[in-house]
């Protein structure tokens, strides 16, 4: 019951703003530092990797 | 008077341990006692509790019995060690993806667990959200909010080991460092160390919001 009231205390208390301000700068953080890489360490933002032939099981 | 010292030292032995706690869970090979213990006891060290996370826990034991000595002074600590190993060791972790997205995007793929198209941009966001939710803990305020994150970020790689085990996936989980295939038993390491830093985090969500200084000299800022 304690553990309730505490979970709904956080959640009353957070501030929204500050995860809004967190995904921004998350997003902003990741574009620019995809921009600095190298042609070798660069990736596209839709795509994905290939499976690795080491990587060990069954591929799914 | 007598009880706070007592505290005080037991609280410096349990620091001096949580900090080589988080020094061998992020850099286990700089260690030389974890090859002795590799060569002495390899099935131990392999499968039972990754020696870091036993020096963590030995700080814990400390931590109570400090508790019980002086509460106030106990929980000042705890709350300081625990927000600076957290986001220090998310800081750290965080430092290899973001040099390198390909390799960390190849890694995410060998998990087959998010869908194909997701895992690029899931390999650019996941660190970038990694190193600022570390710096964040450690030098704003927002204790609460940025626990939660945590807590999302552990949950999510609980769920993607424990789905490479149960597949039997033999992966490395790319907390540390970017390599190929692992030893399993690397896998069951990884997973047991998220369960046991899930602790210090679902704690730091009930804490107030406050900066480090604040929780160390709360009249002076306002």
């Amino acid at each position: 019951m304690k553990w309730k009231q505490t979970w709904k205390h956080t959640i009353s208390v957070l501030n929204w703003k500050y995860f809004i301000a967190i995904a921004i700068l998350t997003f902003a953080f990741a574009i620019v530092n995809n921009l600095r890489q190298s042609p070798e360490t660069k990736v596209d933002w839709i795509g994905g990797q290939p499976l690795l032939e080491e990587t060990a099981g069954e591929p799914l | 008077m007598k009880k706070s010292i007592l505290a005080g030292i037991l609280l410096t032995f349990a620091t001096i341990f949580f900090c080589l706690g988080i020094f061998e869970i992020s850099f286990p090979h700089i260690f030389a006692w974890s090859e002795l213990l590799i060569d002495s006891f390899p099935k131990i060290y392999r499968y039972s509790i990754h020696i870091g996370v036993t020096e963590a826990l030995l700080a814990t034991l400390l931590m109570v019995f400090a508790c019980f000595l002086d509460k106030i002074l106990s929980m000042k600590v705890l709350e300081t060690l625990s927000r600076l190993g957290l986001g220090g060791m998310f800081i750290f972790a965080s430092l290899f993806k973001i040099q390198d997205p390909h390799n960390f995007a190849v890694l995410m793929a060998q998990y087959q667990f998010l869908p194909h198209d997701l895992i690029n941009p899931m390999a650019l966001m996941m660190p970038s959200a990694e190193f600022l939710v570390g710096i964040a803990i450690i030098i704003t305020p927002f204790t609460k909010e940025n626990s939660i994150l945590l807590l999302f970020m552990f949950f999510s790689f609980i769920i993607a080991l424990s789905h490479a085990l149960f597949h039997d996936l033999a992966i490395t989980c790319g907390c540390f460092a970017l390599e190929g295939a692992q030893d399993k038993a690397e896998t069951w390491t990884s997973l047991i160390r998220d369960l046991v830093l899930l602790i210090p985090t679902l704690w730091l969500i009930t804490r107030k919001n406050q900066s480090l200084i604040q929780i160390w000299f709360p009249h002076k800022i306002k």
